[in-house]
């Protein structure tokens, strides 16, 4: 009966990405397979503030069938090669991951606690669905996934998600959160930067170098280390969020000397479709 | 299914709206309810009916059947009563006609049947026979023959016979 009546409805999907300074909120709205409308919005801060509460509650006004969406950032998530609990000691020190295994062969975890403390933050609005990056990653290439081998990179306000996969068999991941500013900066300083920064109007702290750093260590324990089944790359699929993304992706294309292959994508939206496919919408 | 968590259970109709949906459903179960039951209760008067019919049409046949029984034994009574009638008018004439024998004929035998009298005896002439007795035997049947034998002692020994036509029956 509830299916049944659920038919009728348009469904709304609420997508939380919070980033560093800034939260990205898209609304997307789906009846059938069809996007009836799509909005994404910025906002000023991580924690859920008044703003975004309004915005939220407006968007869940549209129908009885609204699902709200977060994109984890937690540090304590990533994929491991195994689907195994028992092998997963091997690869990662989260002590009770909560799991998905993906094609029966790898995992994609995110630590109890961590989990815990997303609903909390979000407990005003309640959440229906939580994500990892890997997750966003393997909607976003699907189909090179199958098809290559390669070097799959979300690079998102907050963090860098990487993952290399084989025809579609899972070889490594790696998850980092980016430091926006370094870390021996104090309260004072970071707040000083902060209002020099919106002064000079130049947007956030270049974090370019941690990134690429990142990748680089990285790609160094997928080639060195034991525990994973490596080949050399050849290929980079480079998802980005962020404004400026040409500096990091010529540092990869010279560097490492791999052919990028970079797009533009809009997460909040992203993953505002990734919850609807869950849903059972085919968008 | 990729995400960490499951979705909470969403209520698409409000209270309101499915106290109402609830209120007419109880309705329409109950009126369906009813329907069936009157549905059920027609079929059932209507087997009766039939039963009924049938029966009426087996009694009518019996009562015909019983009205014609009735007939024929009215007729059969009036029919008794008509023979009733006739034996007891017969047996008074014959008590009249007994009455009648004079003293100078002596009867030996009388043999009445459906249809005749038969008497046998003694007279002393066949004059006052015929007088006193072959007369009124005349009247009372439609035919009356008489034999004479002349005995001994000069007396006449005679054997009447006095038929009665029967009664023909519708």
């Amino acid at each position: 009966m509830g299916s049944l009546l659920g038919y009728f409805y348009t469904k709304v999907f609420i997508a939380i990405v919070p980033g560093h300074r800034h939260s990205e909120i898209a609304v997307l709205s789906v009846k059938g397979s069809s996007i009836v409308q799509h909005d994404t919005r910025k906002f000023e801060g991580v924690d859920l503030n008044a703003a975004m509460q309004s915005f939220i509650d407006e968007a869940a006004q549209l129908s009885p069938l609204f699902f709200t969406v977060l994109l984890s950032d937690a540090k304590e998530q990533g994929a491991i090669p195994t689907c195994s609990k028992q092998h997963a000691g091997q690869f990662t020190d989260v002590l009770l991951p909560e799991y998905v295994c993906v094609d029966e062969r790898w995992m994609i975890y995110l630590s109890r606690d961590a989990l815990y403390h997303l609903q909390e933050r979000y407990r005003s609005i309640g959440l229906d669905y939580i994500f990892s990056p890997f997750t966003l990653l393997k909607q976003l290439y699907e189909k090179q996934i199958k098809e290559e081998h390669a070097l799959f990179i979300l690079n998102e306000g907050s963090s860098v998600a990487l993952a290399v996969l084989d025809h579609g068999e899972f070889q490594f991941a790696s998850y980092e959160v980016i430091e926006q500013l370094p870390p021996a900066v104090s309260d004072h300083k970071k707040d000083v930067m902060d209002e020099l920064l919106d002064d000079l109007d130049i947007g956030e702290f270049d974090d370019t170098p941690l990134r690429f750093k990142a990748i680089e260590k990285a790609l160094e324990t997928y080639y060195h280390d034991v525990r994973f089944k490596s080949t050399f790359i050849e290929k980079i699929y480079f998802a980005d969020t962020k404004e400026r993304s040409e500096h990091i992706v010529s540092l990869l294309k010279d560097e490492l000397f791999i052919d990028v292959e970079q797009k533009s994508i809009d997460i909040a939206f992203e993953v505002a479709r990734l919850a609807a496919r869950e849903a059972g919408c085919d968008v | 299914m990729y995400s960490f968590i499951a979705p909470r259970p969403k209520k698409l109709l409000s209270s309101e709206v499915r106290l109402a949906l609830i209120f007419f459903t109880v309705i329409a179960v109950v009126l369906s309810a009813l329907y069936g039951f009157f549905l059920y209760q027609n079929t059932q008067l209507q087997v009766e009916l039939s039963t009924l019919k049938a029966q009426y049409v087996e009694i009518s046949e019996q009562n015909e059947m019983l009205m014609d029984d009735i007939e024929f034994i009215e007729d059969q009574a009036g029919f008794t009563e008509n023979i009733m009638t006739e034996n007891t008018m017969l047996k008074e004439k014959i008590k009249n006609f007994l009455d009648l024998v004079p003293d100078e004929i002596t009867l030996h035998k009388v043999a009445l049947s459906s249809s005749d009298l038969i008497l046998e005896g003694i007279t002393a002439d066949k004059l006052s026979f015929k007088s006193k007795l072959q007369m009124p035997l005349q009247s009372m049947f439609h035919q009356t023959e008489v034999t004479y034998t002349p005995q001994e002692d000069g007396s006449l020994q005679f054997v009447s016979r006095s038929i009665l036509h029967k009664e023909s029956r519708l």
